[in-house]
């Protein structure tokens, strides 16, 4: 829509490095969370979505690229729709069990069939409430695109025994990026299959040595136990051995959020915009773990500071390639087009917010 | 009076103007860069939350709108637009009643609805799925080698005798597995559908018969009360609650920590259906007591005293041993405190 309009084209003779900027406080942001998580549960999760709100506002609010802050505009009216949606689906999945074994496979398909939709309206509100600079991002795409693209990667995944998921995963980023749009200009996405079957490998690799180690420990300690005849050995090793299983998978989950990162933001464009993401997944897997044993510690009081840690990290650790120029030189999408008007409106309905 | 800074956005294009605003009684002006002025009525200004320190947007006509760094210049002309959740964020005491009442719902999550709901779907899960999580459990003690079946007469034998008296008559469809396992040393456990499980290490520990009866009493309690599965489920609830609050990156690693510290009362629970049936067949509680008395004197003889009883998730034998001996009539077991 609106291709009409094209930006002029920025001079490229001064690209310089613009680092994302992230101005939020720890403290301030545990504040916000606890008292808003504590409103929701008593009104029964009704405001949570309120919260939600809020949350994002603050985070959105608080993300600076030269100067300019992003903000955030969900309508807690629409994000509750989704939620009660999504939350009835869970419940009939998780407990519809006892009234027919039926409900949870309707469920299910029901999951399964309507996640192409879903997708693409989850996708169409978070980027429609998101501006930035009192510009818009957007994201309109064909659903019977995304229907084609998911059922696709389920069919691939499914003959290849999983091994093909990262097809799916890579179809699906590049649709999601190449229909999502800042004011009238496009994001354009770079990234291969190969690179996806990339990081998908490393994750792999690191969950099998997580799976050896542990065994190892569990293994020697058993022989050990058998050897000095005493149960107490084994059951130290036992126990060694499943924190190292679970610390592995740990750092599994730091390998493909930073990997993932790092891939998607590094190999994507809009304008004469470059982003430069430098997450380390080492760094990740450190927050992860500081951040269990801080929660703990303060019992749970320092949860928020947690989460609050990994969004900074991210924030912080990405950058941008481009002259200066070009920050000021996007433009919003032409309102005064009824059709598309008409259309958004119509599909403002259906518009809502599926991502917790 | 004084002006206050904010940047513009035309809302049309991305670049930013720096302009100065002059609130009145009535309406907004805004004195542009260039010098021109803008008045805006006070009644088509919009004012968004107020989160944080963040800047504050005052959305115009037109789909332009304000970005105002200085809270405290703007609350000074307009006090009535303070945003009262921003307030309660920052109040203190409203924080702090916040995170003591999130504190005392976690714990009434975890230690009274969790367990309750858990013990309430547990029948219904065991009939649905008991029977094939037991097949898993021993295909998987078989796979890796975790335990081998005794092949030794003498233990068959002896376990004949224990499965002829009269206070297994109505058990008699369950299946009781003799193993050799060093690892797991002296122990015997249920799984969830009809199934107990005895090491050749505890039959060796516990010479008397009745003494192994009364364990496998106690072990039977923990099918009947399905047990196994009531910590499966709030297990899982547990770990469902923790994805729902905090999303996928943090859900795995707590759960070691979490894993259901409410096994204390199973055991007791367990104790008392032995006890009991060991009345109403004339025999004394007493008994079990005697038989985790030998199994823990066993354990010290071979280990010493073990950190690990930090971790144990039975209350101790001498706690145990005290309230068994003190059942001597089916009366008694209303004294005591589940």
């Amino acid at each position: 829509m609106s291709a009409e309009i094209s930006t002029s084209q920025p001079t490229q003779n001064n690209p310089q490095y613009y680092p994302v900027e992230f101005r939020g406080d720890g403290m301030e942001y545990t504040k916000l969370i606890l008292v808003n998580t504590a409103l929701s549960i008593l009104t029964l999760g009704i405001f949570s979505a309120w919260a939600k709100v809020r949350t994002k506002k603050y985070i959105y609010g608080n993300t600076y690229i030269n100067g300019a802050n992003f903000n955030y505009h969900g309508d807690p009216i629409q994000i509750l729709k989704g939620r009660l949606l999504v939350g009835a689906l869970f419940i009939m999945y998780g407990f519809g069990g006892h009234l027919s074994i039926w409900l949870p496979l309707v469920a299910m398909v029901i999951f399964i069939v309507g996640l192409p939709w879903l997708f693409v309206r989850g996708n169409a509100f978070a980027m429609n409430n998101t501006s930035h600079r009192n510009i818009r991002f957007g994201f309109k795409a064909d659903v019977k695109e995304s229907y084609k693209i998911f059922f696709t990667g389920y069919l691939v995944t499914l003959f290849t025994l999983g091994l093909g998921a990262p097809y799916l995963y890579q179809r699906v980023s590049e649709f999601r990026v190449k229909n999502s749009r800042f004011g009238s200009s496009f994001f354009k996405p770079r990234f291969s299959v190969g690179d996806f079957f990339n990081v998908y490998i490393r994750v792999i690799g690191v969950y099998f040595l997580a799976i050896l180690a542990g065994g190892l420990f569990i293994g020697i300690s058993a022989v050990g136990s058998k050897v000095a005849g005493s149960s107490a050995f084994g059951g130290i090793g036992m126990g060694v051995g499943i924190l190292t299983i679970y610390a592995g998978l740990l750092f599994a989950v730091a390998v493909f959020q930073a990997g993932m990162f790092n891939l998607v933001y590094s190999m994507t464009e809009i304008e004469q915009i470059k982003f430069k993401p430098v997450l380390k997944s080492t760094t990740l897997y450190k927050i992860y773990i500081q951040n269990i044993f801080f929660g703990i510690f303060t019992l749970g009081f320092g949860i928020p500071y947690g989460m609050y840690r990994i969004i900074a990290y991210k924030a912080k650790n990405l950058a941008l390639v481009t002259d200066p120029a070009q920050f000021e030189q996007f433009i919003a999408v032409n309102s005064a087009d009824s059709k598309g008007a008409v259309a958004d409106a119509a599909g403002d309905f259906w518009d809502f917010d599926v991502g917790f | 009076m004084n002006l206050i800074e904010a940047s513009y956005y035309d809302g049309n294009t991305s670049k930013p103007v720096s302009v100065k605003l002059e609130f009145s009684d009535q309406t907004l002006v805004i004195h542009m860069d260039d010098g021109a002025k803008v008045t805006i009525p006070w009644a088509d200004l919009h004012f968004q939350l107020k989160v944080g320190n963040v800047p504050r947007v005052i959305d115009l006509p037109h789909g332009a709108c304000l970005h105002v760094a200085d809270h405290a210049a703007l609350e000074n002309v307009l006090p009535h637009k303070k945003d009262f959740l921003h307030y309660l964020e920052n109040n203190s005491k409203f924080v702090i009643s916040s995170f003591a009442s999130l504190f005392a719902f976690a714990l009434i999550m975890y230690f009274f609805v969790i367990p309750a709901t858990a013990k309430a779907i547990a029948p219904k899960m065991t009939s649905l799925f008991g029977e094939s999580l037991t097949d898993q459990t021993l295909t998987y003690l078989d796979k890796f080698n975790i335990s081998k079946q005794v092949k030794d007469n003498t233990y068959h034998d002896r376990l004949e005798s224990i499965r002829a008296f009269e206070a297994l008559a109505p058990y008699e469809k369950y299946k009781i597995l003799i193993i050799d396992s060093p690892e797991l040393d002296a122990n015997a456990f249920a799984l969830p559908y009809e199934t107990i499980i005895i090491t050749k290490q505890l039959m060796d520990t516990v010479p008397d018969d009745l003494e192994v009866l009364a364990i496998v009493l106690h072990e039977i309690g923990h099918i009947e009360h399905f047990h196994v599965m009531q910590r499966i489920v709030g297990d899982s609830m547990v770990s469902l609650a923790l994805f729902a609050v905090f999303g996928a990156d943090w859900t795995s690693v707590p759960m070691v920590v979490l894993s259901t510290g409410y096994s204390r009362n199973v055991e007791k629970e367990a104790d008392i259906f032995a006890a009991r049936i060991m009345l109403n067949n004339d025999l004394p509680p007493s008994l079990l007591a005697k038989a985790l008395h030998k199994i823990d004197t066993s354990y010290d003889a071979k280990n010493g005293k073990s950190v690990l009883e930090y971790f144990s998730t039975h209350p101790s034998t001498g706690e145990r041993t005290k309230y068994l001996e003190k059942i001597e009539t089916l009366e008694d077991i209303k004294q005591v405190p589940l």
